[in-house]
């Protein structure tokens, strides 16, 4: 004993080597002093660890596969189906978006209704499949279990509990208990779901397969893509007729059928006209020619005496010379009221008295002047030979008389030459005021055409597509082909998956040591008693003289020897 | 060491030799320090006090008169006032009386209530036992005057003192010591109690000259337990 209590003053004089509010010597000091508190927390752990998987109703696993396919519905997306060139979804995260579509919470209100809530949340009875032969300890935990499954049994399953919240209450169920989740490395969804009856968990994960196929068939359904295309056909259809009832409306209006072919029309009359405009310039210059030479002529032949008049002729006995020289001097009075006719209009306003009389003057002039030179025409054209003997009796002059008709018809001709040259120049300049007029057009007709063009290259298109869907949702209304298909249906399970009772005592045991640590620990801080030398220096700031050890033996005899005051 | 000098009977032998064989290793210090200020001022009155009842400051006094006799040859007065839980007498093997309360009754003379003990140098001043304690009775002026008496007749005085905390005119106690070592149990009083003690002695104008950490237990096996210090 001596020696171990020198061991122990020497201890407690040493300097302490660890602080005590080091967590280590924390936890050493609160596990030497506070044992019991230890073993009663993991004690009271591992009971109510394992109270509570005893009680816990034993679990069944009902395991369906689906295998994912992916079709031409699974991976289109809207611009694909409008357009073929537009890239379609990849295939790599196509169970991962199934997955997201079939954990979708709509898809356990669907299987509660199929099944009924009281069916998802009836009463687990162990004890009702117990029989004669079954060990009365299981019957004893049967019992047990069934109790507490009652007591624990929501509200909401008692008579008149609200059929809304029975059956929120049973969609809560079933999401916690069913599971969906893609296998590794393959297109195959695994559904499974717990129940406490093997029955009623086979049948719930079935139902849950057969949803997500509708809900598959749902999302990647044709329908709503034909019902797109169809309203797109529509559209594009619409556009194609506004732009062709628009180019007929402006062809109407413009007189145009094809544009192209008539500018190339107008350009080939223009140049046409060009070229005989020119060639009546052509001929004009020879007839000019000729005139001039024929008045040369003239002037070299003696004229015959009946010539020299006034002006006046006599149409029936006129020599052919006086007749052309009457000829001649018509057509210029011709020229001249008609240019004074002309000038008239621009002079005088037009529907006033003044204009009236002038025009009336003017026109009546002009239908003498006219007439005189019908006249005269007709008479020249009677005369059967040049040598007709005059009026006057003159002996005529042949020569003479040859060169006048000469000299007549050339001026007809240059006269016909000009209207027809003047009519044809106003004719090119239509012709070309049109051909710009359909130039400055073109842009608005090619515009037209192209909206026409992209239209019904766009709407045969969408008939392509809208074939291709019809085809799909054909496929659709037979629920046998879907690309979501069951390769395993949901199974009948023997063997109960849970409740793992020693996992539940471990992790019991695990929170009572820890809870029994924390506790010790807590203890060992929130104690303020002086315990060692180190808490009388520190807390009193006095030096301890010595440490005196407990001694049992002494303790006892001094309680003994020690009395009270008599 | 030699028991026969001390144990008057076979009873008291047992308790007290074995609180002195288990404390004799930590006295060595305190000892030399009660001497050297014995020597320097010619007596030294040191009381043993503790916050509560239970500490420990019997045996320790009693102990450290012991060893001052035995080890220094020093004439020791050893006052039991603690009056209220007397043990003093069982420890040495003494009769209960006459002592200080017997004194106050008037049944004895104060001159034989300092009585000598069967060791040469030990006078023991014992609480008396005719009668239970009243109140307050320390505080009495016969007591009082017994206790300074005793404590100017010997060049070493240890007075075992009630609780602090507990009996207030233990301060009165105070006026004839020239220093007071504080015994603490360890792992039952709390350190503000501790504080207030100290608290108490200080007022007073007393040094506390230092602290006995009593009935120390080690929580870990001694491989563990340099620690335990700390």
């Amino acid at each position: 004993m001596s020696l171990q209590n020198e061991d122990l003053q020497q201890e407690a004089q040493a300097p302490p080597t660890v602080e005590l509010r080091n967590l280590g010597e924390v936890l050493l000091h609160a596990v030497a002093r506070f044992p019991m508190t230890i073993v009663l927390c993991v004690a009271t752990g591992a009971f109510s660890a394992l109270a509570y998987g005893l009680v816990q109703p034993n679990q069944y696993m009902s395991v369906g596969l689906l295998l994912l396919r992916l079709g031409a519905r699974e991976q289109q997306t809207p611009e694909s189906v409008v357009n073929e060139d537009a890239v379609a979804r990849g295939p790599s995260v196509a169970t991962g978006d199934e997955l997201l579509i079939l954990r979708n919470p709509e898809l356990h209100e669907r299987v509660v209704d199929e099944i009924g809530p009281q069916r998802i949340l009836g009463p687990y009875d162990p004890s009702a499949a117990d029989g004669p032969n079954t060990p009365w300890r299981t019957r004893w935990m049967h019992g047990l279990q069934g109790f507490m499954a009652g007591m624990t049994q929501p509200e909401i399953m008692q008579e008149g509990a609200p059929t809304e919240l029975m059956r929120k209450a049973a969609v809560e169920r079933l999401a916690d208990g069913v599971s969906i989740n893609a296998q590794r490395h393959a297109s195959t969804l695994v559904v499974s779901y717990k129940a406490h009856s093997a029955e009623l968990a086979q049948e719930i994960a079935s139902v849950y397969m057969r949803v997500c196929q509708e809900r598959h068939r749902e999302v990647y359904g044709a329908s709503n893509e034909l019902s797109f295309i169809n309203e797109r056909l529509s559209e594009e259809e619409a556009v194609k007729a506004a732009a062709e009832s628009a180019l007929q409306e402006q062809r109407d209006k413009d007189g145009v059928y094809d544009l192209r072919v008539l500018q190339e029309a107008l350009a080939e009359e223009i140049q046409t006209l060009d070229a005989e405009i020119e060639q009546d310039t052509i001929l004009m210059r020879s007839l000019g020619g000729q005139l001039e030479v024929i008045d040369q002529q003239l002037a070299r032949t003696t004229p015959e005496p009946d010539e020299q008049t006034d002006g006046t002729v006599p149409l029936d006995s006129g020599s052919p010379a006086m007749l052309g020289s009457r000829y001649e001097w018509l057509l210029a009075q011709h020229r001249d009221v008609n240019s004074e006719l002309a000038e008239a209009e621009k002079t005088f306003l037009k529907g006033s008295p003044l204009y009236e009389s002038e025009n009336k003057r003017l026109r009546g002039r002009l239908e003498t002047i006219q007439a005189e030179i019908e006249q005269i025409e007709e008479r020249l054209a009677s005369l059967d030979s040049p040598l007709t003997p005059r009026s006057g009796g003159g002996q005529p002059n042949a020569v003479y008389d040859g060169l006048i008709l000469q000299r007549v018809e050339i001026r007809r001709q240059q006269e016909g030459l000009k209207a027809g040259t003047e009519a044809r120049a106003k004719l090119l300049e239509s012709r070309k005021e049109r051909l710009s007029e359909l130039v400055s057009k073109e842009s608005l007709y090619g515009e037209l055409q192209e909206a026409i063009a992209a239209a019904t290259e766009s709407t045969a298109r969408l008939r392509k597509a809208r074939a291709h869907q019809r085809t799909l949702e054909a496929i659709d209304s037979d629920e046998s082909m879907t690309n979501l298909i069951v390769t395993q249906e949901a199974t009948l399970p023997t063997e109960k998956e849970g409740p793992d009772r020693a996992k539940f005592l471990a992790l019991g045991t695990f929170a009572g040591i820890f809870m029994g640590l924390a506790l010790a620990i807590a203890r060992q801080v929130m104690d303020s008693r002086l315990r060692y030398p180190k808490c009388i220096e520190d807390g009193l700031g006095i030096r301890v003289l010595g440490v005196v050890p407990e001694e049992s033996r002494w303790r006892r005899h001094g309680s003994r020897l020690r009395r009270p005051a008599a | 060491m030699n028991p026969t000098k001390i144990h008057l009977t076979e009873k008291s032998w047992l308790p007290v030799e074995e609180a002195l064989a288990s404390v004799r290793p930590i006295f060595h210090a305190l000892l030399a320090q009660l001497t050297q200020a014995a020597e320097v001022q010619g007596r030294h009155r040191v009381m043993f006090a503790s916050p509560e009842h239970g500490d420990g400051t019997t045996t320790l006094a009693t102990c450290t008169a012991l060893m001052l006799v035995r080890h220094f040859r020093r004439d020791v007065a050893l006052v039991e006032a603690n009056l209220y839980q007397p043990a003093m007498a069982s420890y040495l093997g003494m009769p209960p009386g006459p002592g200080l309360l017997d004194v106050a009754n008037g049944d004895a003379d104060p001159a034989q209530a300092v009585r000598r003990s069967s060791l040469e140098g030990l006078h023991v001043l014992t609480a008396g036992g005719s009668r239970p304690p009243a109140e307050g009775e320390l505080a009495g002026e016969a007591l009082r005057a017994l206790i300074t008496q005793t404590s100017r007749e010997h060049p070493f005085t240890i007075i075992d003192a009630p609780p602090l905390l507990e009996h207030p005119e233990a301060c009165l106690l105070l006026e004839h010591v020239d220093e007071v070592l504080l015994v603490v149990r360890a792992g039952s009083t709390h350190t503000n109690r501790a504080k207030a003690a100290v608290q108490i002695v200080e007022d007073a104008g007393v040094k506390v000259g230092g602290v006995f950490l009593n009935r120390f237990k080690p929580h870990l096996p001694l491989g563990l337990g340099k620690h335990q210090a700390a």
